[in-house]
């Protein structure tokens, strides 16, 4: 099945993190974290080979943590108005706090944690794609599952 | 001489030689050729003054063997200069005949001696001479497996002259009524083919070839480790080679008993112990972590070079499909040549990535190679960040179909542990280490059997056993992460021995080969187990492997992953940036238990996204 490329995906992942960041007023300012694309594939799990998660995190500076609370709250309403499925909601836990969602149309995750030092970071990863977009030619071929 | 296209003819002593192919072998040694002389030169000069100081007992004998080897390898160290010569100057000033360089046996040796003493520095030189280990005939009984070769495939060679003739054709000169003495002066042209085949042997690649002789070994150890004792000035090395050519590798047998003894050594003791004998040094458990990644690295490059070397040699064979022939009993089938290049080429994208990784990635912590071997499916054993000064240090065991060839994913999953940890935890350091350091099964059939599991179960022990000799500080916290068949392995390894860890996290496990928590000898509440509701790891059948870690009976710590996409692609979701199992493992990592989630009943999985198009 045709999917989006491997570099749309990265856009794509951007985009999702870009809307979130600006529901926030003040803007945060976006220090870039660990990012990248890992295969999705595992050589057990009985998917065609060779496709890739991308992956992306932000973490929102000069942000008091005083706002913490306020911006999970923000970042909730507008996910569920913007049609992501909620996966985990950690919003009322004391320490390290986090809210996870899922884009329902398009499958891209995006999350928010907050640290045991109370710094804030966005993420977010794609569903897996092929990197080009298109799988190869014998990638529907049934291999056997387990593990 | 004249030069048409690649085909170089000249004449010398009335022999005309009609050469086709050197030109284009002959640039690419020519850049070599120089250096290795030079190299020799050095390596050759060193070795022969430690020889005069040699006075021990052990002397005698093997003095006797090293200098005979010795002289024989200055005159092959000209016989190599000379072709090296002739070939890469053939073109333009043909010096000598081909007959001038039929010292094959030198050759051979000069190519090998230059593999051994400085693979660094001579990667470029040994990938042009393709050089290679093989068996040469007739040779001294000693050495008899110690030869490289020159590879000149792809160069043809025939030689044409007059000669006088021969008794029958004589006789039949005489019989058609020629007169004798014009026979006597009577010379017919005679043309031969020289084969370079013959001349300098096309090899057998390294891959099939027996390990050296003890002797070999020995003698090659000795002649590096005079040299680098000889040009770093350690007349200390010097007295001790002097009484035994095998003070290195006794002294590494020392250091093997108490890894901390790697730090009594003097730093040139180190160095030539890193240099003479990466394999040993980087796969010894409890040396600094450092350390092996020196020597490693050694043995990353050197492994390169012989795969490349294969892979240039069976691109010269028939790659066309074939049926496999019948093994005979007890043995596998062998590979085909498409097969094993295939193979090959797969380990080598491997190695690419992982040299990728190992050069550093921006943003990343550095990573270190604690273990490498190409052999079989290949092992490696990498850190993300350094576990010994890390205070949490995590083991991760992939599973099923891991192998040298698809190492990428599973550092990717390491960097993620590692920027999970830190990100969490930013007051503590987090080092997460790749341990594929087993032999893993290959396919599903393998992976119902305990066999691989067991395989790797001790030399998982014995390598956290020095995770805890090698690190700095106080005591780290110590984790072993499983996924798939690795969480068979750390339950293999707990159930039969003492597994020095702290944790163990048992990620989609098909089994972990006791029933019980407490077959696992550790303390239950650190043996933490999940698993996604969709991933069909969990129908595996308990008399396989065992009761799975996350049956409600075993007793482990059973905490929170994402259902996950109702397909069999659940089982490696777990690594997915959304999915909480993540945060899970982070919490776990960094010692604060009480941020693991416990399992929410999921009552009917909703359908999968629709890939975006």
């Amino acid at each position: 099945m045709r999917t989006l490329t491997e570099q749309d995906a990265v856009v794509r992942l951007d985009e999702h993190i870009r809307a979130a960041v600006e529901q926030l007023s003040p803007a945060p300012r976006l220090e870039p974290g660990l990012a990248g694309s890992m295969p999705c594939d595992d050589p057990d799990d009985g998917g065609p080979p060779g496709r890739v998660f991308v992956e992306a995190h932000h973490w929102l500076r000069d942000v008091p943590a005083r706002r913490n609370r306020q911006i999970f709250d923000t970042l909730h309403d507008f996910w569920v108005a913007e049609g992501y499925e909620v996966l985990s909601d950690l919003r009322d836990r004391p320490e390290a706090p986090h809210l996870k969602v899922r884009h329902r149309a398009d499958g891209f995750s995006v999350s928010l944690r907050e640290n045991l030092e109370r710094d804030l970071k966005v993420s977010g990863s794609s569903p897996c794609v092929w990197p080009d977009g298109d799988p190869p030619d014998d990638a529907d071929a049934v291999r056997p599952v387990r593990g | 001489m004249a030069a048409v296209g690649d085909e170089v003819t000249y004449t010398e002593q009335g022999r005309t030689y009609r050469v086709r192919g050197l030109q284009a072998k002959g640039q690419s040694i020519s850049g070599g050729s120089h250096e290795l002389d030079g190299l020799i030169t050095t390596r050759l000069t060193a070795a022969k003054t430690a020889l005069e100081q040699w006075r021990g007992p052990h002397a005698g004998t093997f003095v006797e063997d090293v200098n005979s080897v010795l002289s024989k390898m200055a005159s092959q160290k000209v016989a190599l200069w000379r072709a090296g010569n002739i070939v890469s100057q053939f073109p333009d000033k043909p010096t000598g005949s081909w007959g001038s360089v039929r010292y094959q046996d030198e050759i051979y040796m000069s190519a090998r001696v230059d593999l051994l003493l400085d693979p660094g520095v001579t990667s470029a030189v040994t990938s042009q001479l393709r050089a290679y280990v093989t068996t040469s005939s007739g040779q001294d009984e000693r050495f008899s497996t110690l030869a490289g070769v020159v590879n000149l495939d792809g160069v043809t060679a025939d030689v044409t002259y007059n000669r006088p003739l021969t008794a029958t054709e004589r006789q039949q000169a005489l019989d058609a009524g020629e007169h004798p003495a014009d026979l006597d002066v009577t010379m017919v042209p005679q043309t031969d083919t020289i084969d370079p085949g013959t001349l300098i042997t096309l090899p057998t690649p390294n891959a099939d070839v027996p390990a050296l002789t003890e002797g070999s070994r020995i003698l090659n150890e000795f002649t590096l480790a005079v040299a680098v004792a000889f040009e770093t000035g350690d007349q200390g090395m010097l007295d001790r080679l002097a009484k035994d050519p095998d003070a290195l590798r006794l002294r590494l047998d020392w250091v093997r008993e108490d890894p901390r003894r790697w730090n009594q050594l003097s730093e040139t003791e180190r160095l030539f112990l890193i240099q003479v004998l990466p394999n040993e040094v980087g796969a010894m458990d409890g040396l600094p972590i450092v350390v092996r990644d020196q020597a490693n690295r050694i043995v990353l490059q050197r492994s390169r070079e012989a795969l490349q070397s294969r892979a240039d040699f069976l691109r010269t064979q028939d790659l066309r499909p074939r049926p496999t022939p019948m093994p005979h009993p007890g043995e596998t089938a062998p590979l085909s040549p498409a097969d094993e290049l295939a193979q090959i080429e797969e380990k080598l994208r491997g190695i690419d990535a992982l040299e990728r990784r190992l050069a550093g990635v921006p943003g990343r912590p550095p990573a270190f190679l604690v273990g490498f071997s190409a052999d079989g499916t290949g092992r490696a054993i990498v850190a993300v960040g350094n576990p010994d000064y890390a205070d949490n240090v995590v083991t991760y065991v992939p599973g099923t179909g891991s192998r040298l060839g698809k190492i990428n994913g599973d550092i990717e999953r390491a960097d993620r542990m590692v920027g999970d940890a830190n990100a969490l935890a930013p007051s503590s350091s987090t080092s997460v280490i790749t341990w594929l350091g087993y032999d893993a099964p290959q396919s599903l059939g393998q992976a119902t059997s305990g066999r691989y599991a067991d395989g790797g179960a001790g030399l998982l022990r014995h390598f956290q056993d020095g995770l805890d000799i090698s690190h700095i500080g106080g005591p780290a916290t110590e984790t072993v992460v499983g996924h798939s068949y690795g969480t068979t392995v750390i339950g293999h390894a707990a159930r039969d021995g003492h597994l020095n860890a702290d944790n163990l996290i048992l990620v989609a496990s098909p089994g972990v080969g006791v029933d019980n928590v407490s077959g696992l000898h550790m303390d239950a509440s650190h043996v933490y187990a999940t698993v996604a509701a969709n991933d069909p790891i969990q129908y595996t059948p308990p008399f396989l492997l065992g009761t799975k870690p996350t049956n409600p009976g075993f007793g482990a710590q059973v905490f929170e992953s994402a259902p996950g996409s109702p397909s069999v692609h659940a089982h490696s979701e777990y690594w997915d940036d959304g999915n909480v199992a993540r945060d899970n493992m982070a919490a776990i990592i960094t010692g604060r238990r009480d941020l693991v989630t416990e399992p929410r009943p999921h009552p009917t999985p909703g359908p999968a996204p629709t890939p975006p198009r």
